[in-house]
């Protein structure tokens, strides 16, 4: 009886910690990487990559080509290999690749030699073509815009294509160079891009390389930006009120204190200013956390960057979870004070490093913006649709129209197009309160016009949980709670830190004992 | 969320107080072993006891258990022997009597009859104060085979100390090699009862009656009563009574018995699922006595209310919690370390149980170690399903006015 007993609660423990570790049935997609980074830049492109991944519901796993081990690649469905050296690929890979049979997509260089062979379609390569300056996808044609950077990365890698199936094309003027072209489950992009048109075309294609019809939607947000302390209440009234009429949800980025001088000026010290947003949370605008002070040191408020030290090119601090809890706690305490709810959060400038990510996974459910995709300097990525639950994100509701600085409205109006080639687009942009108001009032027009509507960010759950803070919003409506603990809960960290020390004491303490009990064993002769 | 997560904190802050308790009692109970083990036992003169069997239905065991008794390394004239055949529907009267033709004006049997008797062990050990002419009174459980040292031990101590009401020694498993079972008694009679009863002596001056093995004055048994028959665990209670008039009870850890322990789980169930109920009646008894509040017999008190209630509560969160976890995806907002938390809370446990084990000569063995890593996740898990419903199970008859009925340990 114990014994059938002791077994059944055994396999109910075992079945438990295999159900907690069992993935939900997902699509496993693997990337094979020859190297994170573009000769002579920073930005992690395998990271941005990944999380454009996280917008297909797929569990993304990644392996360095170096150290692939053979065969591993059956365990997935979907394999990406990505190629951003001028290397080969490594023969290893490319054996196991001719035996997979599932979806394989070829992103950059490094390919002659897979491409020729019969299970890729026997592509004779051409060489490589610096003189690409547009590119055409669905009958739509974008120009092109070449960077300048470091080194020529400018050039694409020329097939000739006669089996397979092309879905999108560069021209230099005189001949058609494949940018996206298939053969049976094998996709190849022969240039990879970041960022711009071949970017988004890429982020497009994969919703057919995945097999997920997104629903095509036509949304964009408008952001009011650096709403602080010391913002033109007037101005900003006018903003509110201008939307409020036309019946606009938007969102506010709000700097809940403003440093000047070495002084602070936090937005409860402004009872107008407080009056004004609480009627305009009221009336369409969900607030979005965009730091403490946006700036560190001695900079002002909303020159600086708040969770990335730019002079260093690296983290403010070396313990970011403490500072970073240090700041959104303060930031959140002084917004509850004035009966403001912010429901998501915005890195000034969008700069801040992967613990600051990790961070922000474990208390918002919504980061705004982009994303910042490198550990060594400020390089971000903007994506064109939005992300869930991947690496460091939870949902990410994308920025990649601009701002307005002026009467740039066919600026972002470009920018539209450019980004709507993906077929479920989201995107946004932002206004400075300080921008004349006729500008903001002509880019909504526009947009209504072309039949775009206005996201709600406090439609959707969002949630802001941190220490005694518990922000949540559904359906439009906001609840928060906030319970101010007794000291000694409100600092969990060093509570674990004393237990913890209490613990590896007594431990230590029994440890001797136990040596002690042992050694009168040994001497009683038992 | 704020609601789950405080649970979760406040399992997670219970358990650990938990687990220091034990490893401050650890400590403590091995000071204590160190010290006592260099005890002499010597008494010039030795007084009169009489030794208390309660007996229903004993046929399997009673036999040996008086030829134990009579064997004691004490004089023959300086004790007797009193068991009291509580409405036995066996051999038991038929085996007693023929002990007594051999054991003659030493051994003497009381009967109870349907008036007096069948009302559990307490009023059975009543039954058998009546009788008993002794100083001191000493209680053994029919399936006990005490060491012949053990009575000689227990006089001593209480005879050197008059602020001493009682003392109790200690029972090791007879049958602890029978299955997994017992071997898991085994270990955890061992760490509770050197560790827990050991820790508590040497820190407050504290320790209970386990039930059997112990001896009392009989001037202060006549004082209190005799025991509480409306009791469930009768032996905790009068050793909360006895302190609080003022006396201690000691542990004597060289007075041994050996007793049975239940071979399978039904059984044990019953049998630990009274103990609960008596300790929780014990709890609602004396939690809000206030003149128990003085005594070292409160921290007792307060010790079962912290066990049964909230160390209980939190375990049955924290699996829950664990459950959750498993199959829904709601998640703890706290972080930190807690796969570290846990190890360590496991390796504490680990270590506390080792040290216990190894005070014993022949129980510090590589098998009943391994044992203790399983004991965590099965032998642990249910006595929390025990003390679960013990503590319902008292709740409910306390609701509905029902009185416990006693249950008598099966034999083997």
């Amino acid at each position: 009886m114990l014994k059938k007993i002791i077994i059944s609660l055994l396999a109910i423990i075992c079945f438990m910690i295999g159900r907690a570790c069992a993935e939900d049935k997902r699509d496993r997609v693997l990337i094979i990487y020859d190297t994170r980074y573009k000769f002579g830049y920073d930005n992690d492109e395998v990271l941005a990559f990944k999380l454009a991944l996280g917008h297909f519901d797929v569990d993304v796993f990644e392996v360095s080509e170096k150290y692939y081990q053979e065969g591993y690649l059956e365990h997935f469905d979907c394999v990406f290999v990505l190629g951003l050296d001028e290397e080969e690929l490594s023969s290893r890979v490319l054996e196991d690749l001719m035996r997979y049979k599932g979806t394989t997509v070829l992103i950059g260089t490094g390919f002659k030699e897979v491409l020729l062979r019969e299970q890729f379609g026997k592509n004779i390569f051409l060489g490589k073509n610096y003189n690409a300056v547009d590119v055409y996808y669905r009958d739509l044609g974008f120009s092109f815009n070449r960077k300048f950077g470091v080194s020529d990365n400018n050039f694409v890698d020329f097939y000739d294509v006669k089996n397979g199936q092309v879905i999108s094309y560069f021209t230099d003027g005189k001949k058609q160079i494949p940018y996206i072209f298939k053969y049976n489950n094998r996709w190849i992009v022969t240039r990879y891009d970041s960022e711009g048109t071949t970017f988004y075309i890429l982020c497009d294609v994969l919703h057919d390389v995945l097999k997920k019809e997104h629903r095509q939607e036509k949304r964009v947000f408008v952001r009011i930006e650096d709403v602080h302390a010391k913002v033109d209440v007037k101005k900003l009234r006018s903003i509110g009120d201008y939307l409020k009429a036309e019946g606009i949800p938007y969102m506010i980025a709000l700097i809940p204190a403003y440093k000047e001088n070495g002084r602070i000026y936090r937005i409860s010290d402004n009872r107008e200013l407080v009056e004004t947003l609480r009627y305009m949370q009221q009336n369409g605008a969900s607030i979005v956390l965009h730091g403490y002070t946006h700036q560190i040191r001695d900079e002002k408020t909303g020159e600086g960057y708040e969770f990335w030290d730019i002079k260093n090119n690296r983290a403010p601090s070396d313990d970011m979870d403490k500072y970073m809890e240090d700041r959104v706690y303060k930031a959140l305490l002084e917004c509850l004070k004035c009966g403001l709810y912010p429901l998501a959060f915005e890195a000034p400038h969008y700069a801040i490093n992967r613990d600051g990510y990790e961070f922000l996974k474990r208390h918002f459910s919504t980061y705004v913006g982009h994303i910042q995709t490198s550990e060594h300097s400020f390089c971000t990525t903007s994506y064109p649709f939005r992300i869930n639950d991947i690496e460091f994100i939870n949902r990410l509701i994308p920025e990649n129209l601009g701002y307005v600085y002026s009467d740039n409205i066919n600026e972002i109006l470009k920018n539209i197009d450019r980004t709507s080639v993906v077929r479920d687009y989201f995107g946004g942009f932002y206004f400075h309160t300080f921008v004349d108001i006729d500008y903001l009032k002509k880019i909504i027009c526009e947009l209504r016009d072309r039949g775009y509507t206005f996201y709600d960010l406090k439609q959707e759950e969002n949630y802001i949980k941190l220490k005694d803070v518990c922000i949540k919003s559904r359906d439009g409506k906001i609840d928060w709670d906030y319970h101010k603990r007794i000291d000694i809960k409100l600092n969990f960290y060093d509570i674990q830190r004393s237990l913890l020390s209490v613990f590896i004491l007594l431990l230590t303490g029994m440890v001797v004992i136990l040596i002690h009990s042992i050694y009168l064993r040994r001497e009683r002769g038992w | 969320m704020v609601i789950y997560d405080n649970l979760f904190l406040f399992s997670l802050y219970s358990i650990w107080a938990m687990l220091i308790i034990g490893g401050i009692l650890t400590y403590f109970g091995y000071l204590y072993y160190i010290e006592s083990s260099k005890t002499t036992f010597l008494l010039e003169e030795l007084p009169f006891v009489s030794i208390l069997v309660p007996a229903h239905n004993e046929e399997k065991v009673i036999e040996e258990t008086v030829r134990s008794i009579m064997d004691f390394n004490y004089p023959i004239y300086r004790f007797e022997l009193i068991v009291v055949d509580d409405l036995s529907t066996d051999n038991t009267g038929y085996i007693l009597e023929g002990l007594k033709e051999e054991y003659k004006g030493r051994l003497r049997i009381v009967k109870t009859d349907f008036k007096t008797g069948g009302k559990g062990k307490a009023n059975a050990l009543n039954i058998g104060l009546k009788y008993a002419k002794g100083e001191f009174i000493a209680v053994y459980d029919a399936d006990n085979r005490p060491d012949r040292q053990a009575l000689y031990n227990l006089v001593c101590e209480l005879k050197k100390d008059r602020n001493l009401g009682a003392v109790i020694g200690k029972f090791r498993t007879i049958n602890k090699n029978k299955n997994l079972l017992t071997r898991f008694i085994n270990i955890e009679g061992l760490s509770f009862q050197w560790m827990a009863q050991g820790g508590r002596w040497r820190l407050f001056n504290l320790c209970t009656i386990p039930g059997t093995n112990f001896l009392v004055r009989k001037d202060i048994l006549d004082k209190v009563g005799g025991w509480d028959d409306k009791a469930i665990a009768e032996d905790t209670e009068v050793s909360i009574r006895i302190y609080r008039m003022g006396y201690r009870i000691k542990f004597v850890p060289q007075a041994v018995t050996f007793e049975q322990e239940p071979e399978n789980l039904r059984v044990w169930f019953k049998q630990r699922k009274r103990w609960v109920k008596g300790n929780v009646y014990v709890v609602f008894k004396y939690l809000f006595d206030r003149s128990l509040i003085k005594s070292s017999a409160f921290i007792d008190v307060i010790y079962f209310t912290l066990v049964y209630f909230v160390f209980l509560l939190s375990t049955l969160i924290s699996d829950c919690v664990f459950i959750l976890g498993c199959f829904t995806n709601l998640r703890v907002g706290i972080y930190g370390n807690l796969v570290l938390i846990w190890f360590l809370s496991y390796i504490m446990f680990i270590l506390e149980v080792a040290i216990s084990l190894s005070l014993e000569k022949e129980e510090f063995t590589i098998k009943n170690i391994a044992l203790i890593f399983l004991m965590y996740f099965t032998y642990c898990k249910l006595w929390g399903i025990v003390s679960t419903m013990g503590v319902y199970s008292y709740l409910k008859d306390r609701v509905l006015k029902r009185e416990h009925r006693w249950y008598k340990t099966e034999r083997f």
